[in-house]
């Protein structure tokens, strides 16, 4: 019977849907990734399947001395940013400190607010008009507010009783099997981590959104978070949720609370 | 006039689009074709296997499988549900969740077996 139990407790290594603790969840990971990619330092978690791959490195450096292809975008994101009135918005009137705010979660709704659902709100409140969620202006937006926070690390807090639920529920997405597939964001992610799945090198999810929303050479343009998440839905053959849903804003919670003490990063360029 | 002869053409692209499947259907697939199509089996997302180019490395090479699976049935069964083995695999169980037909998985373990 105990052989059993600690066998089952070795299954749910990483995985203790039960534990809502960040501060003991991101140790594991960190030590997990430690073990299968040791030659990687942990502030270069934040440069994805490059911290792991050296042959595509260069290409990765060479990208970013240049004039990186979303350059323009960004800088455009700026201007749209005061154009619609967003600085009125307290919740973004400091874009670094909204960066480094969000996500979060707020008490009086009980719901994790995401830097996009902040902007989609903001912009309503502005313009009158809705605002997509996952590529365009948004995604613009986004970019140049945490653009405005270079350097400064990722630090989600999750204290509360509703905080640790919607962490814990997060957690849970994050590892569980989906789809025709059957497949978790974990299994690529994590257990597999610096494998390659055909050509492409999965990333680890340690620095996953450092440099959110990222650049797709296969977009030929800028992403949110929640974008890309509809994507890797697609890999396990699972249906996508709509973008900045409850179940996405939970699953960014707890992603990013693994990358806390990461610096965010312009490096927006992936392949 | 403009109108039916746009309405006309869309019927033929329908059409064609009909007959397509079917005279793809017509012919045969073969066991290589299945397990190396990115649409259907994609063992090689995850399998280096003779004659693959461009494997995944997050499975173990598929070779010398008449010598590991003596019996071909369990091969097939690995395939049909990876998950009986280790219930925490990676490897998408292709029968159960009909990702895969019967026979297409019966071509894939045959042409497997030949590695
Ligand atoms: C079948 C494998 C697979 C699964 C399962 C999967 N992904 Fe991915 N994911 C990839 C591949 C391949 C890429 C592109 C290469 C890379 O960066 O890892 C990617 C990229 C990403 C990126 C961008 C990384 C970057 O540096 O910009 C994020 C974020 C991500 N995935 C999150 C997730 C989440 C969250 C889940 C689960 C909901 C998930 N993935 C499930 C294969 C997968
Ligand atoms: C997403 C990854 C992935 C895909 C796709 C995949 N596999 Fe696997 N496969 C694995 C992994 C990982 C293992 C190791 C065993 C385990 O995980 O339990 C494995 C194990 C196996 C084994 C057992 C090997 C042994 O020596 O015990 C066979 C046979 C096999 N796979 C065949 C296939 C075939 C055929 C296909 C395509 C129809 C396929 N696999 C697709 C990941 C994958």
């Amino acid at each position: 019977m105990k052989k059993l139990i600690t066998a089952a407790v070795g299954l749910s290594f990483l995985v203790g849907v039960a534990s809502a603790d960040v501060a003991s969840d991101q140790k594991a990971f960190i030590n997990h990734f430690k073990t299968i990619l040791p030659k990687v330092e942990f502030a270069e978690f934040s440069n994805g399947v490059y911290a792991v791959d050296e042959g595509s490195r260069e290409q990765f450096e060479e990208i970013l001395d240049g004039i990186p292809p979303y350059e323009g975008a960004v800088e455009k994101g700026g201007k749209e940013y005061l154009k619609f009135g967003l600085n009125k918005c307290a919740s973004l009137a400091d874009p670094a400190a909204a960066r480094i705010k969000h996500p979060y979660f707020d008490e009086a709704s009980q719901q994790v607010v995401t830097l996009e659902s902040a902007i989609k709100k903001c912009y309503a409140k502005q313009t009158g008009k809705k605002l997509g969620s996952k590529k365009g202006k948004i995604a613009r937006i986004s970019a140049w507010i945490s653009d405005q926070a270079v350097g400064k690390k990722i630090n989600v807090i999750v204290k509360s009783a509703g905080a640790k639920a919607a962490y814990a529920k997060g957690k849970a997405t994050f590892y569980a099997k989906r789809g025709q597939f059957n497949m978790s964001c974990a299994d690529c992610h994590v257990y597999n981590a610096g494998k390659k799945a055909r050509a492409d090198i999965l990333s680890p999810a340690l620095g996953h959104t450092t440099h959110v929303p990222m650049y797709r050479a296969k977009w030929a343009g800028l992403g949110t978070l929640h974008r890309r998440y509809g994507g890797c839905y697609k890999n396990m053959r699972a249906k996508p949720l709509k973008a900045q849903t409850e179940a996405y804003r939970n699953l960014e919670f707890f992603h990013q609370a693994m990358s806390n003490g990461l610096e965010i990063t312009d490096a927006r360029y992936r392949k | 006039m403009k109108k039916t002869i746009s309405s006309i053409s869309a019927v033929a692209v329908l059409a064609a689009l009909f007959v397509m499947p079917l005279e793809a259907g017509a012919k045969e697939m073969t066991g290589e074709e299945i397990t190396f199509g990115r649409k259907l089996g994609n063992c090689l997302a995850c399998h280096m296997i003779p004659g693959g180019n461009l494997p995944g490395t997050i499975g173990p090479p598929l070779l010398a499988m008449k010598a590991r699976f003596p019996d071909k049935a369990v091969l097939r069964a690995q395939i049909w549900d990876a998950t009986v083995k280790n219930p925490n695999t990676i490897m998408p169980p292709f029968g159960k969740h009909q990702a895969l037909t019967e026979k297409q998985i019966d071509k894939i373990t045959d042409y497997i077996y030949t590695k």
